[in-house]
């Protein structure tokens, strides 16, 4: 369990205080894996730093297994940190080190005896795949490979937490979706509780539970996913499933927007309407996704006789539809545009927070069309209509 | 008027000079490069943790350290040779020879690896270190475990460099009778126009230099996995 509670972390700067994180409150539940979103300089590096104390927070607590972190001493908690797994954007190994002296590092800081590290980090190298790569120096693996390193040295010690700083960042869709499903593994079979700090809201989507969003050092939302993507009026949720654009209405006819409100929506309803209704119901876009292996999203239609009412027809299917001159659902929500463009707020310093929100790997942190996940990009969209 | 080089040592006879000169200069050049490299690591290393981005930031006694290898570096061999004669005495019991020149290539090249071991620790990624402090690492396992075998390419390279200035350095020793070839090539070279023994001398130097340098790069090499 993680318990983040009113955490506020300010740094001081030529004289100044800069607020990164604001009363921040975050609650993980044990086998819980939660996601901290937001644009770059939100301060979510900084909440993880401050998760293992490796930034002492200025005020606020961070319970961790029941334990308050920062109650502690330097010594104790070394030994805290030894139970929560963390894993690095750009996986931070040992270029001195082979794959299995790179997982066998923690074992070593933590005093366990050679003939028990050698059987603990065969397993460990196994369970992330890399069995015939553990005498392979970190130069010779790729980004993937080298964060599976990155991850059997988290668990090494057999954390109950695991705390992940954008470790997908800066991988390929497939190797990010094969790290996420190694992760989900890894919860399911071990009960881990994660935390994962992310601007990738597909990985949000892929194996988040519930998710935070993080604005300006502030939580601006939260929930978990399958109730957020349900909700029409979530920011988050339109995140989650973004909109994109539609095709015009056939020979005017009056479009809707219809989204998922529910889990249990029926997948073949389109079919089921048009048989009801006796008109033709023309699909016109569709952001539909698997969350949680259910259908959840908005669909867009086109009915051909404008005086049907589709959203007293939809009541109780657990859609909720609206005529789309109402909706305006061309453009992507604002909050979404917030989340993509989040500029510095005005009078911070960029210094500060380039500082904080520090990006090991050297690559520019602040593209917005790389950051984040841009609504109209063209990622696969799975259409169950 | 040119001197005839009539009075040159024959080269048959060459070796018979080269030899003990050539062991005092591997002796003075071995013995304080092992020294050099273990006071400047330890000194490297507290100028590194204590600095401002260090994993104990002190500045005041980063402050004192940086002023102290700064005086070491700025004092010119030949002075500092005369200079900490006391000193010497007091560490050897005595001021002239070849142990002699051991002390003050020491407390003079000290402050140049220092300064080398902390560039060399300055490039290991920090991330490297937040990554072991997360572990649960100490400050110490921290240096030993990641930082220094992290950085040990660095440390082999500046090492190398250290010994190779630590043989120049040596060539000074004559002024105090610590002999080497640097002594043979001023006093028989230099001193007696025998320009067999100055071209010999300087040979073997280049030679000596070589070899230590390619010894040293493929050390590096060996232990570099970048």
């Amino acid at each position: 369990m993680i318990e983040v509670d009113t955490l506020t972390k300010a740094f001081r700067r030529n004289g100044r205080d800069h607020v990164v994180l604001d009363a921040v409150s975050l609650r993980v539940d044990a086998g819980r894996i939660a996601g901290v979103i937001g644009p770059s300089g939100a301060g979510k590096s900084t909440l993880a730093r401050c998760v293992n104390l490796l930034e002492r927070p200025t005020s606020g607590r961070v319970v961790v297994g029941g334990q308050d972190l920062t109650a502690l001493r330097d010594r104790e908690l070394q030994a805290a940190r030894r139970r929560i797994g963390t894993i690095f954007q750009a996986a931070n190994l040992l270029s001195s080190r082979t794959v299995a002296g790179n997982v066998s590092l923690p074992l070593e800081i933590a005093g366990v005896p050679r003939a028990e590290r050698r059987t603990r980090v065969a397993e460990l190298v196994a369970r992330v795949g890399l069995e015939d790569h553990a005498r392979t120096h970190p130069a010779q693996l790729s980004g993937g490979q080298r964060q599976r390193v990155g991850i059997a040295r988290a668990l090494a010690l057999r954390p109950d937490v695991l705390l992940s700083d954008e470790a997908t960042s800066g991988l390929d869709p497939d190797t990010t979706r094969s790290i996420l499903a190694l992760l989900r593994g890894l919860r399911d079979d071990l009960g881990l509780t994660i935390l994962l700090i992310t601007h990738e809201m597909e990985v949000v989507r892929d194996v988040c539970d519930q998710v935070a969003l993080l604005r300006d050092g502030r939580i601006v939302e939260q929930g978990d996913v399958g109730a957020l993507v349900t909700d029409p009026d979530s920011a988050l949720g339109r995140g989650l499933v973004p909109a994109r654009p539609v095709a015009v209405a056939p020979g005017g006819g009056q479009s809707w927007r219809v989204t998922y409100t529910a889990d249990d929506v029926d997948p073949a309803w389109i079919g089921r309407l048009e048989h009801e209704l006796g008109t033709r119901v023309a699909l016109l876009g569709a952001s539909v996704e698997a969350v949680d292996g259910r259908p959840a999203g908005h669909v867009t239609v086109a009915l051909d006789d404008p005086t049907i009412d589709l959203a007293e027809r939809l009541r109780g299917r657990g859609l909720h539809a609206a005529r789309l001159d109402e909706t305006a659902a061309d453009a992507p929500p604002a909050a979404v545009a917030d989340l993509v463009a989040a500029p510095p707020a005005a009078g911070e310093d960029p210094g500060a927070v380039a500082a904080t929100d520090r990006d090991p790997t050297g690559e520019p942190a602040g593209d917005p069309a790389e950051a984040t996940d841009l609504p109209a990009a063209p990622t696969p969209t799975e259409e169950r209509a | 008027m040119t001197l005839p080089l009539a009075d040159a040592t024959p080269w048959d006879e060459i070796w018979e000079l080269l030899e003990p000169a050539l062991g005092q200069t591997l002796q003075m050049v071995v013995i304080s490069t092992a020294i050099t490299g273990l006071l400047g690591l330890l000194l490297g290393v507290l100028l590194h943790t204590t600095g401002r981005d260090g994993l104990r930031p002190l500045p005041p006694v980063n402050a004192l350290l940086g002023l102290v290898v700064g005086i070491g570096r700025s004092v010119p061999f030949i002075v500092l040779l005369a200079a900490i004669i006391p000193f010497t005495r007091l560490v050897v019991g005595t001021s002239l020879g070849t142990s002699a020149v051991i002390v003050p290539l020491v407390v003079g090249m000290t402050p140049f690896y220092a300064r080398v071991v902390e560039q060399a620790l300055r490039e290991v990624p920090r991330g490297l270190v937040e990554m072991a402090r997360a572990a649960g690492a100490s400050r110490t396992q921290t240096v030993r475990k990641v930082v220094l075998p992290e950085a040990a390419p660095g440390l082999v390279g500046g090492l190398t460099i250290t010994l190779v200035a630590i043989v120049g350095f040596s060539a000074m020793a004559g002024t105090v009778g610590g002999g080497g070839l640097g002594a043979l090539a001023i006093d028989y070279g230099y001193n007696r126009y025998d320009g067999n023994v100055m071209l010999a001398t300087v040979v073997l130097l280049v030679v000596i230099v070589q070899l230590f340098q390619l010894v040293g790069d493929l050390l590096v090499r060996r232990i570099s996995h970048r």
